[in-house]
């Protein structure tokens, strides 16, 4: 009974770990633009996901290693200084675009200019980050972004022709306006956006904060294998609202108030904030998780003490840094950079920097002098290298998509 | 030390590995090792883990770990200070993880930048239960 709960609970967390402002905003614009030609590119992430964060949760549990610990081992102190400052990077940009997030679900609450809930936000992630219980700020948030699941309602009630949607995801095409760079670039983002590097960091740090161990590897399982994929049902939901509703209208999306818009079109005002709670809820519990995960892999690499479970005076580097992480990234978000803008920007890029993170963990998975028993199995290491192929393609193709493209076109 | 005898690639086991305390505590990485020369056609013998910036810095860089002595050398008023080192003899275990045989609170060079972090700026924020001073309510 207890270990079910515990399941039901971490649930709960992944849904809000996966679905976060890369979901709602890269969904929703991929939706109106492809329709739901480019649902493989989610469901590849997903695959991708659940691979990495079961190895990466399952190395962290048996053996205390948290992922960063692993990359600095691995790849020595050079080229993880060169993922480090990378991840970083992407992973600061990221909590940007969080509170930016959870600033434009305030600003569609309230009509009140989501800059003036910028401060107001990085504040109050900050005292949660300072103050309250773990398992306390994953519970909330991961019940609260359930909310999210009215998409799905809100697409059933549409009542698409649920044939041709079948054949968008099965006999994926590009549609005739769009280039096959464009194609390809927006597959790129949309599959960035499941596998932002943050999530891992989070995942296996997290496991270690829970002192789970070996006995805990059914939970471990449990949560990636259940809560990710309803993640993934709700992202397509949110891209398959957006193909049924913006896409005849030709809207293209530039704001999270478009994203809502099939939800409040089919159901009306209830939904809308039932909606707005569900992104607040996932872009808060984002903005924690990002700003966690900049400590972490921080910390990581130095071998300091870290933790959030951990008194403040033991680890006082680890807590300085996820201040000055959420004060950069405050400020950010204040120079009036579009919260949207950065969240393309950062799904792309979290796409390209994986591989550098990914191969450490595949590699110590399958080491049985930290593993024993619970090393990789034949099935798991053929996918798992399978997927390092597809992220080094990914990784490559990139860059030149964006200059061909001029990002997105 | 209970694996004597045990032949181990120091850069691949033993670079860049975390070291715990005696409770498990994470206190640094091994940033670098320090041989002492042995008698002609005799092996180097390891005799100090080296820790810190300081030690990480002259790895990238010669002239970045100078810097960096520099700047330890206003923390710590010692003439000479070099890298902040635990003898070799203090580990007491070798696996995934270095584990040594003392407390993180009894290695000064390991707790220093916490500790003046702790009492010039956590002290000051509220909600931290440290007193203005260091000490802990």
């Amino acid at each position: 009974m207890k270990k079910a709960l515990q399941i039901a609970l971490g649930v709960l967390t992944a849904i809000g770990g996966f679905v976060d402002i890369g979901e709602l905003v890269t969904g929703s614009e991929v939706g109106a633009r492809f329709r739901m030609n480019l649902a493989w590119a989610t469901v590849l992430s997903l695959v991708g996901i659940v691979l990495f964060a079961e190895m990466a949760g399952r190395v962290a549990a048996v053996s205390q290693r948290p992922v960063f610990d692993l990359v600095r081992e691995r790849l020595g102190p050079r080229l993880a200084m060169v993922n480090l400052l990378a991840s970083l990077l992407i992973t600061l940009a990221t909590v940007a675009a969080e509170i930016g997030g959870v600033a434009l679900a305030l600003e569609l609450a309230t009509s009140i200019n989501y800059l003036a809930w910028v401060p107001v936000v990085g504040l109050l992630v900050w005292v949660v980050v300072w103050r309250v219980n773990f398992e306390v700020m994953e519970n909330v948030f991961g019940l609260l972004g359930l909310a999210l699941v009215v998409t799905a309602v809100a697409v059933w009630q549409l009542g698409p022709d649920w044939s041709s949607v079948a054949h968008q995801v099965l006999h994926p095409a590009k549609p005739a306006n769009e280039s096959m760079a464009s194609y390809f670039y927006y597959a790129i983002a949309m599959f960035g956006a499941g596998l932002m590097p943050y999530e891992v960091f989070f995942f296996s740090s997290g496991a270690i904060e829970e002192k789970w161990t070996s006995s805990d590897l059914a939970v471990e399982r449990g949560n990636v294998l259940v809560g990710f994929p309803l993640g993934a049902g709700v992202t397509l939901s949110i891209m398959l609202g957006a193909s049924l509703v913006l896409g005849p209208q030709h809207i293209s999306v530039s704001s999270l108030y478009q994203s809502a818009l099939p939800t409040t079109v089919v159901l009306g005002k209830w939904a809308l904030i039932v909606v707005i709670i569900g992104f607040f809820a996932c872009t808060f519990g984002a903005a924690l998780e990002t700003t966690l995960s900049c400590g972490y892999s921080v910390a990581q690499y130095f071998g300091w003490q870290w933790g959030k479970m951990t008194k403040p005076k033991d680890d006082a580097r680890f807590h300085i840094t996820l201040m000055a992480c959420l004060l950069a990234a405050t400020g950010l978000v204040l120079t009036t950079f579009d919260p949207v803008k950065i969240t393309e920007f950062v799904v792309v890029f979290s796409a390209a920097a994986l591989p550098l993170t990914y191969l450490p963990v595949l590699i110590v998975a399958n080491d049985p002098g930290y593993m024993g028993d619970k090393r990789n199995s034949p099935f798991s290491n053929a996918v798992g290298f399978a997927f390092l192929a597809v992220l080094i393609v990914v990784s490559v193709a990139t860059i030149p998509l964006m200059i061909i493209t001029k990002v997105g076109g | 030390m209970e694996d004597r005898g045990r032949s181990l690639w120091a850069a691949l086991e033993l670079l860049d590995r975390q070291l715990l305390d005696c409770d498990g505590t994470p206190v640094a990485k091994v940033d670098d090792l320090e041989f002492e020369e042995a008698e002609a056609e005799e092996l180097p013998v390891l005799t100090n883990i080296l820790f810190g910036q300081a030690a990480l810095g002259r790895r990238f860089n010669r002239r970045l770990g100078r810097g960096v002595e520099m700047l330890r050398r206003v923390m710590v008023p010692v003439a000479e200070p070099g890298p902040a080192r635990i003898p070799w003899g203090a580990v007491k275990a070798i696996g995934p993880h270095l584990t040594l045989s003392l407390a993180r609170s009894d290695i000064s060079d390991a707790t220093r930048v916490d500790d003046w972090l702790t009492r010039h700026v956590l002290s000051h924020i509220p909600g931290s239960g440290i007193k203005p001073g260091g000490e802990s309510q």
